[in-house]
């Protein structure tokens, strides 16, 4: 035992070493956390949409003004259709 | 650039991308941590609080590169109007935050024990202090218009104004008398850091960089997803509407 309190004693700076990981840990896992859950939460959302014919209007988002990022952007440079 | 402009290819190559950089981020930070918390020196000076450098540095460094990602897709956004630029701006703003709050923190740890002080108004301080700032500013900006469009551009601009703080940041400790001490690493002569030390900090910073991709990568994907479904939502409300008018 009596390496390992040596160890966690950190040469008498405990109380400054270990605070500074946990908020480094506490951060990274939140974001983590939350990241992940994102994705989850807006892919089982596509999917219930998908999956149903008349989805209850307004209960799963609300349409937005502006224009989605998703479509098809026209001022864009078209790459491919400047070549052919 | 514009070969990922298209949202459902980013979508696509993120989702391969995925597994590998979380594995790679779990791996590089298992490594990183024996390294910084088991397999390395107690400095001569510091003693143990040296320990703090591992997680500070990085953090440090991850701060300024999330805000060089943001300024550098603001002005891909405004120029080009890249349909990725914005979520991507959007999706780093908050994790730069986070990167910003651990450096300041462990920072302020370190400082206790060793200045003597949790907090001096030095230049390097104060100017690190600003990019947090800076980062609750962008984010704000970008959620505070009920167009979001109009948000995301306001936000873009910040972004490249703000940017102004980053060279401020990395020469502070040279342009003034700071108590924050000097480069270490990115130096002309190469590192002055013992390798003993210079292993875990690097191996913390390759991992702290790779959960930077790895959550951006999830962030922008939830919020074109996001997008896909209010475009959805918005396409049904439209056919309804005109299916009971007909």
């Amino acid at each position: 035992m009596e390496p390992i309190r040596t160890y966690l004693a950190m040469g008498g700076y405990a109380a400054f070493v270990w605070p500074a990981y946990a908020v480094a840990a506490l951060i990274l896992i939140a974001f983590a956390i939350d990241s992940w859950r994102r994705v989850k939460r807006a892919t089982a959302a596509l999917r219930r949409l998908d999956g149903q014919d008349a989805a209850p209007i307004g209960a799963a988002g609300r349409p937005r003004r502006s224009a989605a990022p998703d479509l098809p952007d026209r001022s864009l440079p078209q790459d491919r259709s400047a070549q052919s | 650039m514009h070969r990922f402009a298209n949202p459902g290819r980013f979508l696509r190559l993120a989702d391969r991308l995925q597994p590998w950089l979380v594995l790679a981020t779990v791996i590089a930070f298992a490594a990183g941590l024996y390294y910084a918390l088991f397999h390395s020196p107690a400095d001569y000076q510091q003693g143990e609080t040296v320990r703090i450098m591992y997680i500070h540095v990085p953090a440090a460094w991850l701060a300024l590169f999330a805000y060089c990602t943001i300024a550098f897709a603001s002005a891909c956004a405004l120029i080009w109007r890249h349909p990725l630029a914005d979520v991507a701006a959007e999706a780093a703003s908050p994790l730069g935050a986070g990167f910003t709050l651990i450096a300041l923190v462990s920072g302020s740890l370190w400082g206790r024990p060793m200045w003597g002080t949790y907090w001096v108004w030095d230049a390097r301080l104060t100017s690190f202090l600003l990019l947090f700032f800076l980062y609750l500013g962008h984010m704000a900006l970008a959620q505070a218009f009920d167009d979001r469009q109009r948000g995301r551009r306001a936000a873009a601009i910040l972004a490249l104004v703000g940017a102004i703080n980053v060279p401020i940041i990395k020469y502070s400790v040279d342009w003034w008398n700071t108590l924050h001490q000097p480069a270490s690493i990115m130096r002309m002569d190469g590192p002055s850091i013992d390798p003993s030390m210079l292993v875990p900090l690097l191996l913390m910073a390759v991992a702290f960089q790779l959960f930077f991709f790895t959550a951006l990568l999830a962030r922008m994907k939830a919020e074109l997803l996001s997008a896909r479904l209010r475009t959805a939502m918005f396409n049904r409300l439209r056919s309804g509407a005109a299916g009971r008018a007909g």
